[in-house]
């Protein structure tokens, strides 16, 4: 197989970069205090400007001219800079252990090494500084890494009350988000107000929404990669919080005298036992969720790591509202990675992962007098094997394959609620399951074509087999990088991607009641051509970043139910659809201060997002029902002391787009059971809600103690998530007042100020 | 003094708990004004010509969705010219008035005076400011039976569980039909409508003649061609023991079926939240509405068991 590799290298590179002698540095870089994998570190040698960064598992493999002495910096944010001089270098393993930098907010720690975002060829990625998210204000004392996703430009949030975020006009299940590899088809807890990630248990959190390397596929709108932390490889430690609706504990440490590390995090909601005493018997609301995350990791020598993590998470909820609005809902996802890295030699990394992942998701809602059911389940069974091929300092190759085998079991039913008021169960042994497997081939070559311009070509050819039918697709890859400086750079990118699963949504609900489907003879899947052009630039020694990116984003064979269509139990959904054409556009601003006492970053995103059906809204073209033009998120964190630590975030949305009646039509002719009185659409999505505005804020104290002649770092941080309790709105709807036959639209809002305190020691 | 430190602690810890599990139960919701968008109100034609019985046409003009214009009289259409002709007539129906003995209000049409023959085609012309509205008709639906009529106490279907006049029949072989039920009876002012509850106010103890139809069309689309057909419709109007209607099953032609059927299902994406919204769409060319016929089988008297 390697052979057969070195065979395919040799056509396709020229022989100059694979016989040249050269000295290859490779190794990992880690934390020196826990020996935690740093993530995207980079390694360079100044004297021949080369470098590069590490991957997903702090490893890096750099080949560089041989001379008398060699200077190799290390920097990553929030450490001091390493510098390693080496005298008559020969290739050789060099692991990087880097000092926390603890006056990191005052001092700036970067110098004179160029930046990933401005070097590299990615663009349309940010890699969320979890230092950061660490001081923002939290809900309910829960820190969130999707509630920080959702301040990103280009990125935004459904309404309160909807899962899920929307990057670059698509729509939420366009979203891959990977744990550790493994797919979450729901990163969310209920009403979007906490994502299923621990951000105790969290390493690195990236999010890619356009130039897609070729590694990467399987949705249209972006790719949310969720590293977990490996545990402490040093000593062990913990970390336990305690906030007003939950608490977790994260406990780590070491195994086989350093050769692995482990981590166990936990959280569980006590929303149920504190909300008792405040209700009335009648009324059933009750909310539990809880998360678990767990990982191991083992070195067997110098050249094989094993790491095996678990993820579990599960939200059970039943809420009696206001009068329009009850409901009752399961949901939750697993999953479990077994990972095997395996260096073959300096330059080939390999990684090799089995995943078992499951999602299920269990509704009823009552709602304006009638009842929905939905049932939505899915099994993966997925193998995954991704190589890395440290070429030449001009290029460096990814090829891989996955293999992912598919089980869905799609369920949809809505009626008026029985006189009875008793609301029918489905057994879920009757749920018809969908089995279908998916396959991909990429392969990627990063080439540094001159010191100014950079090129990332790949290809990856998705197929998808679902019972006699059968989509082979070919997907280029291509992203460029032209240089203007070392702090700026141009850059453009065009992928095309594919998608074989569809969320279904339907746009009149205020409630997560999508369903998962697999493409298939009836539904072909979604694609996708979006091209990307930005320019980067960084100042101040990389104090400060900012970006410009404008998009053109195409996609097709996007789903949504038919006009009226109401599901029984019975109901084929696949007979119910709709296919149509998403056209996105966008101009998306971002500015960040990365280090000094105030760090943060302002987005701001100007954008259009169309839909076309022809079987919806007379085939005229509609905005999509998460069309917002205007989107601006303003974060940051101020250190007024060593502890006394101040953040806010504020939030500015269009409101989005809803469909309302224009006219009224009287039909007297046959019609006795109605008021005879129906409604004329004009167009579809005709109406847009209120601005939705919001800003939390949080204070943080920290404290060092002594417990138990150990010290023990303390923090409360008071929040206030909606702290001026702006009534966003929620929904709209339409009711006719049967006695005077009049229409009136009601709006419902959610969630007003929630202030909270939460308390985290880590020892 | 570290001991009042706690007290205070705990006590501010309970207090914010207490304030946030409060403000969780708390939604609000609230009517709202919705910025008006701009409406050109749309003529509204339906015309179902009935085999053996004179043509009677409704003209109104759709208005704007929050407009307070909301009675028959305000958005009635008069001084239109309304010809429904065939090979053998040419009717020109003229304003009538008549009564909504339920709703107490007037109700505003027009109607011919040529009763309306099997086998013909019809043609409806309404000229109103300068435009006129075509649409063409062959009354050719086959008169229906009724085999049986019975009743259930508690029926589910996607209107939600109620009771039901169940009627049985057989499809008409060799024609795509489309099929709704109609009943007829006495009510008085105590009745209600099953929907909402909303009782007449002008009647009193006196009776009046109230007239119910199905509300969703059965479809024969050909594969079941004479097939024995079951369909189970909710009662308009609330009724006692031993209360009398006479039951109709209606053959209608597709094509205003399809009309009736979009109305149907717009009523229920209207009120259900779960439900995409429903366009309208007319098969009279440059309107909203329909025009078509329908033929009614002989009536079956039935008494409500309970």
């Amino acid at each position: 197989m390697i052979k057969h590799l070195y065979f395919f290298c040799l056509l396709v590179f020229p022989l100059s970069d694979l016989m040249s002698q050269s000295v290859v540095l490779s190794g990992y870089v880690s934390d020196a205090k826990t020996g935690e994998a740093l993530i995207g570190s980079a390694v360079q040698i100044a004297s021949q400007g080369i470098g590069t960064t590490t991957n997903n598992f702090g490893f890096y493999s750099l080949s560089c001219r041989p001379s008398d002495s060699l200077v190799v910096v290390v920097s990553y944010v929030g450490y001091n800079n390493l510098l390693v001089s080496l005298k008559r270098p020969k290739s050789q393993r060099l692991d990087f252990s880097m000092e926390e930098n603890s006056t990191e907010l005052t001092e700036v720690t970067i110098r004179e090494n160029q930046k990933d975002n401005i070097s590299g060829t990615q663009m349309s990625a940010i890699s969320i500084p979890m230092r950061l998210v660490k001081t923002l204000p939290v809900l309910f004392g829960e820190r969130d890494i999707l509630k920080t996703v959702q301040t990103l430009p280009g990125v935004q949030g459904g309404q309160e009350g909807t899962t899920g975020f929307y990057v670059r006009g698509g729509n939420s299940d366009q979203n891959l988000v990977l744990l550790d590899d493994a797919p979450v088809y729901n990163p969310n807890h209920l009403f979007g107000l906490f994502s299923t990630f621990n951000t105790n248990s969290l390493n690195q959190v990236k999010l890619i929404k356009g130039g897609f390397p070729a590694q990467y596929g399987g949705r249209l709108s972006s790719i949310l990669d969720v590293t977990m932390r490996e545990g402490n490889k040093k000593k062990f430690s913990g970390q336990a919080g305690i906030g007003l609706i939950s608490s977790n504990l994260t406990l780590e440490g070491p195994l086989s005298k350093g050769k692995g590390s482990f981590i166990v995090s936990g959280r569980r909601t006590y929303l149920d036992l504190l909300l008792k005493p405040f209700l009335p018997k009648k009324n059933q609301t009750n909310y539990v969720f809880y998360d678990l995350n767990a990982k191991i990791n083992y070195s067997f020598g110098h050249k094989d790591k094993l790491f095996i993590s678990a993820f579990t998470g599960n939200d059970d909820a039943q809420y009696t509202g206001v009068n329009s609005l009850n409901y009752g809902i399961t949901f939750g996802n697993s999953t479990a990675t077994v990972r095997w890295n395996h260096l073959f030699n300096q330059k080939l990394f390999v990684n090799t992962s089995v995943l078992i992942n499951k999602y299920q998701l269990s509704l009823s809602t009552l709602q304006s007098g009638y009842n929905s059911q939905i049932y939505t389940g899915i099994r993966d069974y997925s193998f995954k094997s991704d190589w890395e091929y440290y070429l030449s300092p001009k290029h460096t190759m990814h090829w891989g394959a996955t293999l992912i085998r598919h089980a869905f079991s799609p369920l949809s039913a809505s009626s008026k609620i029985p006189k009875s008021g008793k609301i029918p169960a489905f057994p879920l042994d009757s749920i018809h399951r969908q089995n279908a497997s998916e396959a991909a081939l990429y392969v990627n070559d990063d080439w540094n074509i001159s010191k100014r311009i950079a090129l990332s070509v790949g290809l990856r050819m998705p197929s998808f087999f679902r019972s006699t039918t059968t989509y082979v697709r070919l997907e280029p890859r291509v992203s460029a990088r032209y240089s203007i400086s070392e702090h700026s750079s141009f850059k453009a990118s065009f992928t095309v991607m594919n998608q074989f699963l569809h969320l279904v949504p339907n746009s009149t609900a205020s409630l997560p009641t999508d369903i998962w489907i697999a493409s298939g003879a009836a539904i072909a899947p979604q694609t996708s051509r979006q091209f990307a052009i930005g320019w980067f630039k960084n100042s101040n020694d990389n104090m400060y970043e900012f970006s410009i990116e404008g998009y053109i984003k195409k996609m097709e064979n996007q789903v949504l139910f038919k006009e009226g269509t109401q599901l029984s139990t019975s109901s084929d959904i696949e007979q119910n659809l709709v296919f149509g054409k998403g056209n996105s556009t966008g101009l998306e601003f971002y500015a960040r201060k990365n280090t000094g006492r105030l760090t943060g970053w302002v987005s701001y995103t100007l954008s259009k997002t169309t839909q076309q059906f022809d079987k919806l809204n007379k085939g005229i073209a509609f905005p999509f029902s998460y069309d917002r033009r205007h989107n601006l998120a303003v974060v940051g964190s101020y250190e007024l002391s060593p502890k006394w630590t101040v953040a806010g975030n504020f939030t500015f949305y269009t409101g989005r787009p809803y469909t309302l009646p224009v006219g009224k039509v009287q039909v007297d002719e046959g019609s006795s059971l109605y008021n005879s009185i129906y409604s004329d659409y004009t167009t579809r999505n005709n109406y847009r809600m209120r601005v939705y505005h919001r800003l939390d804020v949080s204070l943080t104290y920290k404290k060092q103690k002594n417990w138990f002649k150990r010290k023990i770092d303390t923090e409360w941080v008071f929040s206030a998530y909606n702290i001026y309790s702006r009534l966003n709105p929620y929904f709209v709807y339409t009711t006719t007042d049967d006695f005077t036959r009049q229409p009136v639209a009601r709006e419902v809002s959610l969630l007003p100020i929630i202030p909270s305190v939460s308390y985290q020691i880590t020892f | 003094m570290k001991k009042n430190k706690n007290v205070f602690k705990r006590s501010f810890f309970y207090v914010v708990i207490s304030f946030v599990a409060i403000l969780m139960c708390i939604g609000c919701e609230k009517n709202i004004n919705v910025k008006i968008q701009p409406y050109q109100g749309m003529l509204s034609i339906q015309c179902m010509l009935v085999a053996g019985e004179v043509p009677r046409l409704y003209l109104s003009q759709s208005t704007g969705f929050f407009s307070s214009q909301i009675t028959p009289a305000d958005l009635f259409v008069p001084g239109a010219r309304v010809i429904i002709s065939s090979p053998e007539t040419r009717d020109s129906l003229i304003t009538t008035m008549g009564r909504d003995s339920f709703y107490c209000q007037d109700t505003y049409f027009y109607q011919g005076k040529f009763q309306v023959k099997q086998g013909l085609t019809y043609t409806m012309e309404v000229s109103y400011e300068g435009k006129t509205y075509r649409s063409t008709t062959t009354v050719n639906q086959l008169k229906p039976k009724i085999d049986q009529v019975g009743y259930i106490s508690a029926f589910k279907d996607i209107y939600g569980e109620h009771e039901g006049v169940v009627v049985g029949f057989t499809d008409t072989p060799g024609q795509v039909n489309a099929y709704r039920v109609e009943m007829s009876r006495q009510i008085d002012s105590s009745a209600r409508k099953t929907e909402t509850a909303y009782k007449s106010e002008c009647n009193g103890a006196h009776f009046f003649t109230v007239k119910e139809v199905g509300r969703a069309i059965y479809f024969d689309t050909g594969s079941g061609d004479g097939r024995q057909v079951s369909v189970t419709v909710e009662p308009t109007y609330s009724h006692r023991k031993g209360s009398i209607a006479q039951v109709y099953l209606q053959a209608m032609d597709p094509s205003s079926a399809r009309f009736f059927d979009q109305l149907d299902k717009q009523k229920l994406a209207t009120s259900n939240p779960f439900v995409e919204p429903v366009f309208l769409t007319s098969n009279i060319e440059g309107c909203i509405g329909v025009f078509g016929h329908y033929i009614r089988s002989k009536p079956v008297q039935f008494i409500y068991p309970e």
